[in-house]
C-alpha cells in the first residue's frame, strides 16, 4: 500500500524528538451501500476510505495525527507535526533507523467471492428476492426496507518494534427493517445477517426463513401488550440477548476504562464478580465471525480471552496504550472505526459460553416473568456500572409458559450487581451480529450468549 | 493533487464525458485536541482529512461515489462509479438539483472567541481544570478526562447548473468528565464549553458546574414505580426533540413511518409547544446560509401553539408532495439548523413549585436502542432528581421512562423561559410533561 522505504522513513521522522515508539496505520477501504425501499432501489452509495494514522508514544503520552493527502512529504510533514507533541530536552535530532520485516500471517478467514467479484445486478437482486418474500409473507406486511453493505478494508500497520504486516478484511452485512400494520396500530422489527466474508455468504441463506423471522416478529408485536413494570425474573434468550454481557460487562473490561481507574471492574482480577454458572470469552480468531480479524489495527494477532470463568474475572482487553498504563501485554484488541481514530481497547465476538439447562427447563422453571427474546442495543456508564438495554421483542412468563408479548420494554440495572443474579445458564449457544460504538468509532462486533436467566433484573414498561 | 485543482479537473472530466448533470461536494476538517489526566498530556492529535463526492444524474436518479485521496486516477473511478449507481436505481421518485439562483442570506454563526483561545495555554487550562475539580470537594473520586479541542471545517458544492458555494466553520471546546463518591456509591457528571465568549473560559465556573452536581447525586435514592409529572430539563428534552425531528421528516412520512401523515394544520401537540427551525440565529451553533444540497435555507415553525405547519423536505420529497422545498435538504436526509422549542415565561423553579410532587429528568440513556419511530413507543435509561413540594429533593438512581411520543406531545403542560442549546444545534427549556411511567 506504501513503500516499506518510505513508512520506514516516516517512523524514523516520528522519533525524532524523543518519542520511544512510532506507529504508522494505513488504510485503503472500499465501501458499497445499497438501500432498497418497497422493492425499488432506493439508493446506492459507494466510494473509498484512504488515509495514513501515525501514532507516537512516549512513557503514558500518545500523540497522534491523520491525513489523506499521501505523498512523501506530507507524510513526513504530518510525522514531524505529531512528534512536535514531545518536547525533547536533549534539543539534538535524535537518529533513529527502523528495519521492517514482514510479519508472516496465516489467514484464518477465507474469502470466495470478493465484492468486487460480483456484479452489482446480483446484489440488487438479491435484495428484491429479500424484500418480495417478506411482502409475500403476510398481506398486514405494508413497508419493507432492505439495506445491503460490504467493505474490503485493507490494511497495513508498520512500527518502530520493525512490525510490517498487512491484512485484508471483508465484511458483508444484509439489514431488514420491516413494518406491519393493522388499522390504526402499525410496529416495525429488523432482522440481519453479516460475517467476515464475501458474497458467498448469502450462498446459504434461505430467503424465505430469513424474510419469515422478520416479518413475523413485526406481527407479533401488533398483538403486545404494554409490558409491567418492575422488578422480575428476566429470561434473556440467545443471540442477540448476549448484548446484556457486552453492556453490562465486556465495556467495564475493557483498558479503555479500566487503565485509568475508571471502571467498576478496576482491579478486580481473581475476584468473584458474576455467579459461578458464569463463563465468558472474548475471540476475535473465530473463522469468518462478524468481529473477526486476523491482527488488530495496531498490527497484534487477535486472540481468544477467557474473560471470566466460574465466576472469577480472569482478562481484560487491553490495547497498546492502555498496557502501558496497566503493566499488562497488550492483548490483541487495539481496534478503530478507521483512521481518523486512535485505537483503543474494544471487544470482539464476545459471548457467554454454554451452560447446562435446556430452553424449556429455564421457562418451565420460571413461575412469572419477563422472556426477552431478542434486543435491540443499550448502553453502559463504565464507571458507575449502570446500564440499560432494550426488548424488541418480548413475551410474559406466566406458571413456566410463555404467554402475551409485551412492547416498549427497557431492563435497567448496574454490572456489578446483574451478572451476579445469573441463576441459570442454557446449552444453545448463539451469536449475532451488531455496531458498537465507543471513543474509537463504530466497529463491527458479534454477541452472543445462550439462553440465559436473571433471578431479578428492572423492568420498564408502561404499565 | 491540490484540492481545487482536483475539483476543477473532476469538473471538465464530467463535461468531457457528456455527463449532462452532475454536482461535486468538497469537504475538509482540521481539528487539533489535547488530553491531561494526572497533570500529564496524556493525548495529542494534529488531523486533517478531505473528502469528495460526486454525484450523477441520469433521469431523475442521482448515483454517488466518494474518495478521499485526490489522485487524478480517482477523477475517472468517480465518474465510473457514480454513472454506474445513477443506472441501477429504480425507485419512482424524481431528484434534482439546485441551480443556485435563489436569494442567500448573510448569517452569523457561533465562532470561538479567537483572540482569547490564541493567548490560552491550554495545556495549563487543563491542568487547572483537572487540580481545581480534586481540590473543591473531597469527594471527587477521579477527573476521568480533561480534554481541549479546535478546528475549522471547510466545505465547497458546485454543479453543472451553475450552482457554486462554499462556507467555512471553526469550532474550539473544552471538556471534563469525573467522578464523585461517599466510599459505596459512585456518580459521574461532564460539562462541556464552547468558547463562544470570555465567560467561557473561567476554570472555576467549569469545576463548581461538574463538582456541585455530582457531589449531589451522592444524596441518592430508588424512585418508587408509577406514573409522575415530569420536568424535562432543556438538555434531556433535546433528545426528545431529536425524534420529533425524525416524525416532521417528509421522507418518513411518504415512506408512512410517521403518524404525522395528512396532520399538516391539525393539532399534534399540546398548545404550549412551538418548535422553530432558525437557520439564522445569531451566533447560533447550526446557523447557515444554505442547506446541504445547496438551496437558500429558510425561517420556520415547525408545529406552531400545537399544530403542525410543515414538514422538513429535501428537493425530492418536496417535488413528491407538490411542496416548495424547505431548505432542509441533505441528500437522501434532510438536515436542522438551530431546531428549538421556543422558550415560554415562566422560570424553571416557578414551574417546580407549581409541579409540588414530580421528577426532573435531567439525562436520557439508551436513546439510540429505546424508541421505534413506528409506533412512537420509547422506553429509556433515566436520572434526575425527585421534586417534593415544591422544591428540588434527592437524586434519583438511573430509572427508567417509558411512554410514547406522539403522547407525550399532547401531554406538555408548560414550557420555560430557560432556553438552554447545550452548545448544539438542538435547544430546549424545562418542558413539564403531565405523567409518564417511571420504574426502578
Amino acid at each position: 500500500m506504501l513503500d516499506k522505504n518510505l513508512v520506514q522513513d516516516v517512523l524514523s521522522a516520528a522519533l525524532e524528538t524523543g518519542g520511544d515508539f512510532a506507529e504508522v496505520f494505513v488504510e485503503n477501504s472500499n465501501s458499497l451501500a445499497i438501500k432498497c425501499g418497497a422493492g425499488k432501489i432506493q439508493e446506492i452509495d459507494e466510494g473509498i476510505v484512504y488515509g495514513v494514522g501515525i501514532r507516537i508514544f512516549k512513557g503514558l503520552f500518545q500523540t497522534y495525527a491523520y491525513t489523506n493527502i499521501i505523498d512523501r512529504d506530507n507524510l513526513l510533514k504530518t510525522a514531524r507535526c505529531a512528534a512536535s507533541a514531545i518536547k525533547n530536552n536533549n534539543e539534538k535530532q535524535l537518529i533513529n533507523v527502523v528495519n521492517l520485516t514482514n510479519v508472516d500471517l496465516e489467514n484464518l478467514h477465507r474469502v470466495l467471492r470478493f465484492p468486487e467479484q460480483v456484479k452489482k445486478e446480483d446484489k440488487i437482486d438479491l435484495l428484491k428476492q429479500v424484500s418480495a418474500a417478506t411482502y409475500d409473507i403476510n398481506p398486514l406486511i405494508y413497508r419493507v426496507d432492505i439495506r445491503y453493505m460490504d467493505k474490503k478494508r485493507q490494511i497495513l500497520v508498520a512500527n518502530s518494534d520493525g512490525v510490517w504486516v498487512e491484512d485484508t478484511q471483508c465484511r458483508t452485512r444484509l439489514f431488514a427493517n420491516t413494518i406491519a400494520q393493522r388499522g390504526t396500530r402499525s410496529e416495525s422489527a429488523t432482522h440481519s445477517l453479516g460475517g467476515l466474508k464475501g458474497f458467498e455468504l448469502y450462498d446459504a441463506l434461505d430467503i424465505e426463513k430469513f424474510a419469515q423471522e422478520n416479518a413475523s416478529k413485526a406481527l407479533i408485536k401488533l398483538d403486545s401488550i404494554d409490558c409491567p413494570s418492575g422488578k422480575m425474573p428476566v429470561v434473556i434468550h440467545n443471540g442477540f440477548g448476549g448484548v446484556i454481557f457486552h453492556e453490562a460487562c465486556g465495556h467495564a473490561l475493557e483498558a479503555t476504562a479500566v487503565a485509568k481507574g475508571a471502571s467498576v471492574f478496576n482491579n478486580m482480577q481473581g475476584k468473584k464478580i458474576a455467579s459461578d454458572i458464569v463463563s465468558a470469552v472474548d475471540d476475535g480468531t473465530i473463522p469468518n465471525a462478524w468481529g473477526s480479524a486476523n491482527i488488530d489495527d495496531e498490527g497484534n494477532k487477535t486472540e481468544r480471552k477467557q474473560l471470566i470463568k466460574n465466576g472469577i474475572l480472569n482478562s481484560y482487553m487491553i490495547d497498546k496504550f492502555g498496557s502501558r498504563r496497566m503493566n499488562r501485554r497488550a492483548n490483541g484488541t487495539g481496534r478503530r472505526q478507521n483512521y481518523k481514530f486512535i485505537p483503543t481497547s474494544r471487544m470482539s465476538n464476545t459471548f457467554i459460553e454454554p451452560g447446562k439447562s435446556s430452553f424449556d427447563e429455564i421457562i418451565a422453571s420460571t413461575e412469572q416473568g419477563l422472556f426477552a427474546k431478542t434486543m435491540s442495543g443499550g448502553s453502559v456508564n463504565t464507571a458507575t456500572g449502570d446500564f440499560n438495554f432494550s426488548v424488541d421483542e418480548g413475551y410474559i412468563i406466566e406458571k413456566g409458559k410463555i404467554k402475551q408479548p409485551v412492547r416498549g420494554a427497557k431492563l435497567i440495572g448496574n454490572c456489578a450487581d446483574i451478572l451476579m443474579k445469573i441463576d441459570m445458564v442454557g446449552n444453545n449457544l448463539d451469536l449475532a451480529c451488531g455496531m458498537c460504538g465507543s471513543i474509537s468509532g463504530s466497529i463491527p462486533v458479534t454477541v452472543g450468549q445462550p439462553t440465559i436467566r436473571v433471578s431479578e433484573i428492572t423492568v420498564g414498561g408502561q404499565k | 493533487m491540490e484540492s481545487m485543482a482536483f475539483l476543477d479537473a473532476l469538473f471538465d472530466a464530467c463535461k468531457n464525458k457528456k455527463i449532462q448533470a452532475f454536482q461535486v461536494q468538497y469537504s475538509r476538517a482540521q481539528t487539533q485536541s489535547l488530553e491531561v489526566f494526572e497533570q500529564k498530556i496524556t493525548k495529542q492529535t494534529h488531523n486533517n482529512a478531505q473528502k469528495v463526492l460526486l454525484k450523477i444524474m441520469h433521469e431523475g436518479k442521482i448515483g454517488v461515489a466518494f474518495c478521499e485521496n485526490l489522485c487524478p486516477n480517482n477523477i475517472d473511478y468517480l465518474i465510473e462509479k457514480a454513472k454506474e449507481n445513477s443506472l441501477l436505481i429504480d425507485c419512482d421518485d424524481i431528484d434534482f438539483f439546485y441551480d443556485g439562483k435563489g436569494k442567500y442570506k448573510k448569517v452569523t454563526p457561533y465562532v470561538p472567541d479567537l483572540k482569547t483561545l490564541q493567548d490560552l495555554d491550554k495545556f495549563e487550562f487543563l491542568k487547572s481544570l483537572e487540580q481545581k475539580s480534586y481540590q473543591s470537594d473531597k469527594r471527587i473520586n477521579k477527573v476521568i478526562t480533561t480534554a481541549f479541542g479546535q478546528g475549522e471545517k471547510e466545505i465547497v458544492m458546485r454543479n453543472s447548473l451553475g450552482l457554486n458555494l462554499a462556507d467555512k466553520q471553526q469550532f474550539a471546546y473544552a471538556y471534563i468528565y469525573l467522578s464523585a463518591t461517599d466510599g459505596k456509591l459512585v456518580k459521574t457528571e461532564s460539562k462541556e464549553t464552547a468558547f463562544q465568549s470570555k465567560d467561557d473560559f473561567d476554570v472555576n465556573k467549569m469545576v463548581e458546574d461538574a463538582v456541585t452536581k455530582v457531589v449531589k447525586k451522592l444524596d441518592a435514592k430508588d424512585i418508587s414505580n408509577g406514573c409522575y409529572p415530569v420536568l424535562f430539563e432543556g438538555k434531556a428534552f433535546n433528545n426528545i426533540l431529536m425524534m420529533l425531528k425524525g416524525l416532521v421528516e417528509a421522507k418518513n412520512v411518504q415512506e408512512h413511518k410517521s403518524k404525522f401523515e395528512e396532520k399538516l394544520g391539525k393539532t399534534v401537540a399540546s398548545d404550549v409547544l412551538t418548535v422553530v427551525d432558525d437557520p439564522f440565529l445569531s451566533g447560533g451553533f447550526g446557523t447557515g446560509a444554505f442547506d446541504g444540497e445547496g438551496c437558500p435555507s429558510q425561517y420556520k415553525e415547525i408545529i406552531k401553539d400545537g399544530v403542525l405547519q410543515t414538514y422538513l423536505y429535501n428537493l425530492k420529497t418536496a417535488h413528491k408532495a407538490h411542496a416548495l422545498p424547505s431548505g432542509n435538504g441533505d441528500g437522501n436526509d434532510v438536515m436542522v439548523f438551530n431546531f428549538y422549542v421556543k422558550p415560554g415565561k415562566k422560570s424553571k423553579e416557578t414551574l417546580i413549585s407549581e409541579i409540588k410532587n414530580g421528577v426532573i429528568i435531567d439525562a436520557l440513556n439508551g436513546i439510540h436502542a429505546g424508541y421505534d419511530i413506528v409506533s412512537g413507543d420509547f422506553s429509556f435509561g433515566a436520572s434526575g432528581f425527585e421534586i417534593v413540594d415544591g422544591k428540588i429533593g434527592q437524586y434519583l438512581n438511573q430509572f427508567t421512562v417509558s411512554g410514547n411520543i406522539y403522547h407525550l406531545l399532547e401531554n406538555i403542560v408548560a414550557v420555560g423561559n430557560d432556553l438552554d442549546f447545550d452548545y448544539g444545534q438542538y435547544g430546549a427549556p424545562s418542558v413539564w410533561v403531565s405523567s409518564l411511567n417511571l420504574s426502578k
